[in-house]
């Protein structure tokens, strides 16, 4: 082997990972010629130890770059929030399957169920109602940054019937809808959209009405000072909006939406 | 059946406390690294931490995937890099980019010695992703060769080639601004 093939597999060798090498070489006998070449090229064995080196350096300092304060508690903080929300919005039962004894749980109710017959009819999993409330602070822990995670959505599915929003929301431009599971059952719970109009942009969520409880008033826009959060419903009520203003009031633009001062 | 419904609440509880418990260990152990890992990636501490929290309230929606056994790290790591590839949209850039071949590395006989963080931090955002990913990926997680290909979905050969020269492109784009710098001093 000379130098030039060896100095090619060093970079696997420096940091003790050898395993491409056998990978890559498959029947050639690259280990122990390597071994061998080193074992007798000083300048190879040199060129080993500084890219050590280097490498050592680089971790060190890639590692040392300073961490924000207050950063840890920011993030625990965050994820009590986000754990709060998903827990609150559905009552079913998450995919726990951990536990011996709700296993156990749910033998013996489908044992009882089958006893009484009904087994079949009543082992479909019921879509849930959920918590308009729990359902915003989920949507709002994704969306109300203008950073938000709008790349992670699936395309709409079609999953419920999208109705007039068209005719409510004609002033906006609007993006391809995305979807939501917010953890009814169904599939998507919630379409969304990426809005602009004028000066304001943002993130439109649109709920079907029928499968919430708690929601707002009809056509009444509900904004808090300050806040960047709108949310109303359609005009027969099967729709329910909930927009995250980006960029923009989002008192404006209620106004500018219902000729209403919030 | 109301025996049946009380233990079922209790499960509730007990496995949304053991989620909490496990989360909060998540962010106690990992969230340097992960910010870290994030920055170098952004180049900036609010992309960083924003992909930080993503990356963390993911951890939330997925937590069965970690009881499932996967590795954390690893795991973290990779929903950096996706919500970073996709908030910049750089998706399409993951081929080899044209001006990769201004970023072919002369090879050079000596080592930068002198570099400090914010000439590393400016090596690292002038490097195409190409190159910078498994780079970051390779001193941030240890990962061999085999797990980068397997995470970035690239030929394990491509993936030591590209580890390889674009570690020597940092070792030659440092050993320039050490020299620039050299020579700017008094």
């Amino acid at each position: 082997m000379d130098c030039q093939t060896a100095r090619h597999y060093l970079d696997c060798l420096h940091d003790g990972n050898i395993d491409p090498i056998d990978d890559v070489s498959n029947h050639f006998p690259v280990r122990a010629e390597l071994a061998d070449h080193l074992a007798h090229c000083d300048m190879c064995q040199q060129l080993l130890e500084e890219w050590g080196q280097f490498d050592r350096r680089m971790y060190s300092m890639l590692m040392s770059s300073p961490i924000p304060p207050g950063l840890e508690d920011r993030l625990l903080r965050d994820v009590d929030a986000e754990l709060a929300a998903l827990s609150q919005i559905s009552s079913a039962p998450r995919q726990s399957g951990k536990f011996r004894w709700w296993t156990a749980s749910l033998l013996l109710a489908s044992v009882l169920l089958m006893l009484l017959g009904g087994a079949w009819h009543l082992s479909r999993t019921p879509d849930e109602i959920l918590n308009f409330n729990g359902a915003g602070q989920l949507l709002a822990s994704r969306f109300l940054k203008s950073n938000s995670a709008w790349e992670d959505l699936d395309r709409f599915d079609g999953g419920f019937d999208l109705g007039s929003y068209h005719d409510d929301l004609g002033l906006f431009q609007l993006s391809a809808p995305h979807g939501i599971d917010l953890g009814g059952g169904r599939g998507q719970d919630a379409a969304v959209f990426q809005f602009g109009m004028k000066g304001w942009k943002g993130i439109i969520t649109v709920l079907p009405s029928q499968h919430f409880t708690g929601l707002p008033d009809v056509g009444l826009p509900n904004v808090q000072p300050g806040h960047s959060v709108l949310q109303w419903r359609s005009s027969d009520g099967k729709l329910t909006y909930l927009c995250f203003v980006h960029k923009g009031s989002a008192a404006a633009l209620a106004e500018e939406l219902f000729g209403l001062l919030t | 059946m109301g025996f049946l419904k009380d233990h079922v609440v209790e499960s509730e509880a007990a496995s949304e406390a053991a989620s909490r418990e496990i989360v909060h260990r998540l962010v106690r152990d990992e969230y340097q690294i992960v910010y870290r890992f994030a920055y170098r990636l952004s180049g900036s501490h609010a992309d960083a931490e924003d992909l930080t929290q993503q990356a963390f309230l993911q951890a939330c929606r997925k937590i069965e995937q970690l009881r499932a056994g996967e590795r954390a790290r690893p795991w973290l790591l990779t929903i950096v890099r996706n919500c970073f590839l996709k908030s910049c949209q750089r998706q399409k850039h993951w081929g080899l980019p044209d001006k990769e071949v201004e970023w072919m590395a002369e090879a050079v006989s000596s080592w930068p010695e002198e570099f400090d963080e914010e000439q590393l931090q400016q090596v690292l955002q002038e490097m195409p992703e190409v190159f910078r990913i498994p780079v970051l990926l390779h001193y941030f997680e240890e990962l061999s060769y085999k797990e980068i290909s397997h995470l970035l979905n690239v030929p394990i050969g491509t993936i030591m080639s590209r580890l390889a020269r674009g570690k020597e492109l940092l070792r030659s784009r440092l050993m320039e601004k050490e020299a620039v710098a050299s020579s700017q001093s008094p």
